[in-house]
């Protein structure tokens, strides 16, 4: 018996990412609101970093995440839980020089960025405990920006 | 002696995709379980590859059961 399967990270919300909708705060400026499929601040904050931002505070606070690009702001805030998403997904507010379509664009270059995070994460993950699984790594090969491992099955798993 | 493997493909989106080579008999859906807990995560979409549904080695209802299976009807084998 052989089967495939498709796995989503725990890093990841079984969500896709919504629209950018804008509307007006409390001071009366214009904010775009785009809910993501990221739930990891550490990862969130290094992704934020990639994309070239300014990240503040450190993910030490665990709620809310700011970060800057020239002309745009962004305050990520952890949304209530969901079936999807427990933990909560962030929601991302952007201010300044963005519209709808800037909004889903930075929002979009992020959630790549969170991607490609949680691909090595869940790489280094996946090398640091195959031992203790009971699985050995064969190979190990890059197609484009994916990689693909294959595991040798040892005595004592269930097979 | 039969080598048991898994091939996993990590995407670059964060997704993975997994296959299990090589394991015959309802054991296979074992790994279902290592995997979730080796890569932090959980299963969305399974399904018997082509190898499996030629061979039928065990029954369906545990990944039934799961509510993980869809059986490519049209890939089963007279």
């Amino acid at each position: 018996m052989s089967i495939s399967l498709v796995l989503v990270p725990a890093a990841l919300a079984v969500v896709a990412l919504s629209r950018a909708e804008a509307g007006p705060d409390d001071a009366g400026r214009t904010v775009c609101r785009v809910s993501t499929r990221m739930r990891d601040p550490r990862l969130l904050a290094a992704a934020l970093a990639d994309t070239g931002a300014r990240v503040d505070p450190e993910p030490t606070a665990r709620e809310v995440l700011t970060a800057s690009w020239l002309g745009v702001q962004a305050r990520f805030e952890r949304g209530a839980p969901s079936a999807a998403a427990p933990e909560g997904v962030w929601t991302a507010h952007l201010t300044g020089d963005v519209d709808e379509q800037r909004a889903a664009s930075v929002v979009a270059a992020v959630d790549a960025a969170y991607g490609r995070r949680v691909q090595q994460a869940v790489l280094a993950r996946l090398h640091q405990r195959a031992g203790a699984a009971g699985l050995s790594v064969e190979s190990q090969s890059w197609q484009g920006d994916d990689v693909t491992l294959v595991l040798t099955v040892g005595a004592g798993v269930a097979r | 002696m039969n080598v048991h493997r898994l091939l996993v493909t990590i995407s670059a989106d964060g997704t993975v995709s997994a296959r299990t080579q090589g394991v015959t008999g309802p054991g296979c859906l074992g790994h279902i379980a290592l995997l979730e807990d080796l890569l932090d995560a959980r299963t969305t979409a399974s399904e018997h590859t082509e190898e499996h549904l030629r061979a039928r080695a065990c029954a369906t209802a545990p990944l039934d059961r799961l509510g993980l299976l869809r059986v490519r009807t049209a890939q089963v084998a007279p």
